[in-house]
């Protein structure tokens, strides 16, 4: 009872004396303040040499970097490594780190670009993603830098960074490349008979239709968020509908959608379902899961990304890899559906050149090679896979990524927000049955009507 | 006589097997939890029912040491603050709003009550731009003080109600012999109000413990992050190993259950009921 | 009581949760209420004012609009028969006697489910719900129905009922807590007295448990209706409102608003809708049980 009493006191009268919290909200900053310094590395070394920087070169201060691989053992590691390669060279900067994972990236970096508390240097998928900061006037122009340094500029494959390109100002520096790819499980294709990943369309339904009356589910396929079909639409609309068409309809302020091609696109999605290819249950089953049945052998194929390959192989699975055939249409061919992931700099950073100086470390060969080697992902620069440092599967899905056309770009990330809003969960009623292609286009070219009127407010 | 006994006995086997199924439809979920965190991944997916090979104890030590040690401090000071404040301040408010007289009283309450109206979500920005000006974003205090607010609400509504059904006698006579307000309140009151107390620290405890979207958002330092932050180290963007995760998970868990166990005490019949009966 | 009406003693007891809601509650919500009738992003200081126009793109998708409302109607319906009706009913039966001995037991159990977060119990039911390796469907299978491969949470017309399930399952316990806390106050000698007096147990319940609840009883139906209005967590995770916007509910569409489509307009005019049904509901609910009345 005392003990209640003196808590009841204490709380009480720190309350009342603090006001309310308006005031103790400075007081409380004041005293995190100590603690902060007392943990250690947090604040910049020269604590005592308290007034904060002016301006000098050789000043110390702090860079934030912020990240979407958090997963201990793998994006974390590698990231901190990295950031203290760098702080070794440039003992005057102390970079922060935060990383949060990819779903809850999009929400944070949202709402930490509305406030003041940018981090210097962050990360940014590429696209529409890209280019909505750079409008809102969040992204630093890193074109002058970059031309000034030609050597690192042509190091980096101009495709990829003309993701991050904008009316010809570059935003952002490509860090990983993504391709999105077949890959097959070696062991069940060869005890089916099937001596050769197939090429064409025709040959790709023939494998499936064989596998499917052995018994064997052919895709793995898991659609519950609704992403994965998405990929597959990308590539497809990419090869029946016209460049020009697309261009314009994917461009938020001239959409239309209507386009016969994106019904024959949809169709080439909806065959692999209707002629039940996929597994059973796509729009009850995460993307995760569908992975780790193809992991198990109980599917033969997986569409998926390069990313994910090394968790594929980690447990001796004899994966080959072949790109989606190409279909017929009015389109372009050849192209593989896959962007770049980069980061961008913040134009509130107080030191841009540090966050780019960071970001040619990470993009330097020593360390894309780090990367290629121990997190299987693909390089954006030039020349830095070999047979040392890739992973087979990895290697022949850069031999397809390097000899193709183009990269289509995440058709979620390409248009506009709002119609790929629409576009996403109206193909998981057509999966579902309950929707047709073309009423999937109907929601498609309503969503971007209406945002083409708000535009052009 | 005899016929009613039997139908009344049916009945008590009737009720009876009613919670055992419920309470095996709530542990078999549960320990399917833990028999996960135990499984390889591989296992995990292909054979989500059945047992594990090979028990994967290292689970629990890497989720341990990566997921949640760091983050174990925060989480506890975090919570205690919360659970603190939100009680202390609504069992102040129910007082009033129970007990004395004055015009505003309804709209008093209203206006507390009004807090549970509110999604969190959508003044995630608003909140974010208030905490930054008032030089709380990214301190502990980011996270105790939402977490306090949005617990007031449904605390003074708790509180309130259990307080309207007491006697007022005691305190009468309390201030009758002289007694101060505060006195009256940290004497009597609170302690007839223990029960509802425990509830209420346990449900508030409950929430900040497990609250994500805000602890994502207001603190970035490693240092002032909270559990459910800590498990993302855990998650990977492909081919997360959900044994891992699920270990974490069932530790995190764990921590509230052993405190209910312990808080439960406080609500049962019998070491309460003495002073309830007031 | 002359103590009662002392100015002194009220506005300093009641000053930190009235200045707390009033900053950190009230504060955001005007802000929301002005918001809603901008178009604005997050991440951009550009505000274009666009009037009652967010309401209006709400409104107007007829379809989502009413899926909305259907799936936070069934949802309210069905949390308040379950979680605020049959949690009191398990309450009263716990507190019988011949249930005494195991009280600790099931109470213990069946309070657990609320303890976890729920994103790990959505996570849980997802797997249990899958239609290939989920306990649901192996179950239905075990019993002689080979064929049944129902889609449960893939399935346009099952999505939602499957999340209001888990909800369920989460949180009566819940609120059986909630009524077991009120009853256990009520004098025990007014239930002997009413045995002595030849009532039935359903008449004890009724004439004896239920009055003297009131007030328990208006707690956990408040909170279970606003709780069903506001329902995020469970929706999000399981199925993110798909598949199509067949289990979207208010909250969800305006996270979806707020950070996928950039719409913080349209996200602050949801939730202003929020309020003022929750504001309604919880009204009439007070208003119908004459609280604080003697």
């Amino acid at each position: 009872m005392k003990s209640l009493k003196k808590i009841l006191a204490i709380v009480l009268a720190t309350c009342m004396s603090a006001g309310i919290f308006a005031g103790c909200g400075g007081s409380g900053g004041g005293e995190a303040a100590p603690s902060e310094s007392s943990g250690g590395e947090a604040t910049p070394a020269s604590s005592e040499a308290a007034p904060p920087a002016s301006g000098d070169s050789g000043e110390s201060f702090e860079l934030k970097l912020f990240h979407k691989w958090p997963e201990i053992g793998k994006g974390r590691d590698y990231f901190e490594a990295a950031v203290a390669a760098y702080e070794e060279a440039n003992p005057n900067v102390k970079v922060t780190i935060e990383c949060v994972s990819d779903e809850e990236a999009k929400s944070k970096l949202r709402v930490m670009m509305g406030a003041d508390s940018q981090p210097d240097v962050y990360f940014s998928w590429c696209g529409e993603f890209c280019y909505k900061f750079a409008r809102a006037g969040n992204a630093w122009d890193m074109t002058e830098y970059l031309n000034n340094d030609p050597e690192w500029k042509d190091s980096i494959m101009p495709s990829t960074l003309n993701s991050y390109t904008m009316d010809g100002k570059v935003y952002g520096i490509p860090f990983r490349l993504i391709g999105k790819l077949f890959v097959y499980n070696k062991q069940i294709f060869a005890d089916n008979g099937i001596t050769e990943a197939p090429k064409t369309w025709d040959e790709l339904m023939a494998t499936c239709e064989k596998l499917k009356g052995a018994g064997v589910t052919p895709i793995a396929f898991g659609n519950l968020q609704p992403w994965p079909a998405c990929h597959y639409i990308t590539g497809f609309n990419v090869a029946c509908v016209p460049s020009d068409v697309r261009m314009t309809d994917y461009n938020y302020e001239t959409g239309e959608f209507t386009d016969p091609g994106y019904i024959t696109a949809l169709n080439y999605l909806k065959e692999f379902n209707d002629k039940g290819y996929f597994n059973n249950g796509v729009n009850s089953m995460i993307h995760d899961v569908a992975s780790e049945n193809f992991k198990a052998g109980k599917a033969a194929m997986f569409y998926c990304e390069t990313g994910e390959f090394g968790g594929l192989v980690d447990q001796g699975l004899e994966i080959g890899v072949f790109p989606m055939p190409d279909v017929e249409g009015n389109g372009d061919k050849g192209y593989i559906v896959g962007a770049p992931d980069g980061f961008m700099i913040s134009t509130k950073s107080a030191h841009p050149e540090a966050g780019m100086e960071l970001l040619k470390l990470f993009t330097s060969n020593e360390w894309q090679s780090k990367m290629v080697e121990e997190l299987y992902y693909p390089s954006p620069i030039i020349g830095v896979h070999n047979e040392q440092n890739t992973i087979p599967s990895l290697l022949e899905a850069m031999n397809y990524i390097e000899n193709a056309k183009g990269l289509a770009n995440w058709l979620d990330t390409d248009v506009h927000t709002k119609v790929s809003d629409a576009y996403l969960p109206a193909m998981q009623e057509m999966l579902n049955g309950t929707l047709t292609p073309e009423q999937v286009m109907e929601k498609v070219q309503e969503a971007a009507q209406i945002v083409k009127t708000e535009e052009a407010q | 006589m005899f016929a009613k006994k039997i139908g009344s006995n049916a009945w008590k086997v009737f009720i009876f097997l009613l919670f055992a199924v419920y309470a095996f439809a709530i542990i078999y979920p549960l320990s399917w939890m833990i028999i996960s965190s135990l499984k390889t991944n591989t296992e995990f997916f292909t054979s989500p029912w059945g047992l594990p090979a090979q028990p994967q104890w290292h689970h629990y030590y890497e989720a341990v040491k990566y997921g949640v040690a760091a983050y174990f401090f925060n989480s506890v000071f975090i919570t205690l603050a919360s659970v603190l404040f939100s009680v202390l301040f609504s069992s102040m408010a129910s007082y009033i709003i129970t007990r004395f007289d004055f015009k505003l009283k309804n709209a008093a309450f209203l206006f507390i009550l009004g807090g549970l109206m509110i999604s969190p979500e959508v003044t995630l920005v608003s909140l974010f731009k208030l905490e930054q000006s008032l030089h709380v974003y990214n301190t502990h205090w980011a996270l105790i003080i939402p977490y306090t607010v949005f617990r007031i609400p449904f605390t003074t509504f708790l509180i309130r109600s259990y307080m309207l059904s007491l006697p007022k006698a005691v305190e009468e006579s309390a201030y009758i012999d002289g007694c101060s307000t505060f006195k009256v309140f940290s004497r009597i009151v609170m302690p007839i109000c223990k029960p509802i107390i425990a509830s209420a620290a346990l449900l508030t405890a409950m929430t900040s413990w497990n609250e994500f979207m805000f602890a994502l958002v207001f603190v970035e330092s490693e240092k002032y992050k909270t559990i459910p932050i800590g498990l993302m180290n855990l998650k990977g963007q492909f081919g997360t190993n959900y044994p891992r995760l699920m270990a974490a998970l069932v530790v995190s868990a764990s921590v509230m259950i052993i405190l209910f166990l312990c808080f439960q005490k406080q609500f049962v019949r019998g070491l309460t009921a003495g002073s309830v009966k007031g | 009581m002359k103590v009662y009406r002392d100015k002194r003693i009220i506005i300093l007891y009641l000053f930190p949760a009235i200045a707390l809601m009033a900053l950190f509650v009230y504060y955001p919500l005007v802000q929301s209420i002005v918001f809603s009738l901008f178009k604005w992003a997050s991440f951009s200081p550009e505000k274009q004012w666009v009037g009652f126009y967010n309401y209006h793109l709400i409104v107007s998708d007829t379809a989502t609009f009413f899926t909305i409302l259907r799936n936070n109607f069934f949802y309210a319906v069905v949390s308040t028969i379950f979680q605020a009706g049959l949690g009191l009913v398990f309450a009263a039966c716990l507190e019988e006697k011949f249930m005494r001995g195991t009280q600790p037991f099931f109470r213990t159990v069946l309070f657990i489910p609320s303890l976890i977060a729920m994103t790990v119990i959505a996570m849980l039911w997802q797997f249990m719900y899958d239609p290939n390796i989920g306990m649901i469907n192996q179950a239905i299978q075990a019993l002689g129905f080979k064929d049944f491969n129902a889609q449960w949470l893939g399935d346009s017309n099952l999505s939602i009922w499957c999340c209001i399930i888990v909800s369920q399952w989460q949180y009566i316990g819940y609120c059986m807590m909630l009524d077991l806390v009120g009853i256990q106050k009520i004098d025990g000698e007014l239930f002997e007295a009413a045995t002595i007096d030849g009532a039935t147990r359903p008449q004890v319940f009724r004439y004896i448990t239920l009055p003297l609840m009131k007030e328990s009883i208006l707690v956990t139906t408040v909170v279970t209706i606003l709780g069903s209005v506001k329902v995020f967590t469970e929706v999000y995770v399981m199925t993110a409102g798909g598949p199509g916007r067949s289990s979207e509910v208010l909250a969800t569409a305006m996270y979806r608003a707020a950070f996928k489509n950039d719409e913080m307009g349209v996200a602050c005019a949801y939730a202003i809708m929020i309020f003022v049904l929750t504001f309604i509901c919880a009204a009439l609910q007070l208003k119908l049980s004459h609280t604080g009345e003697e």
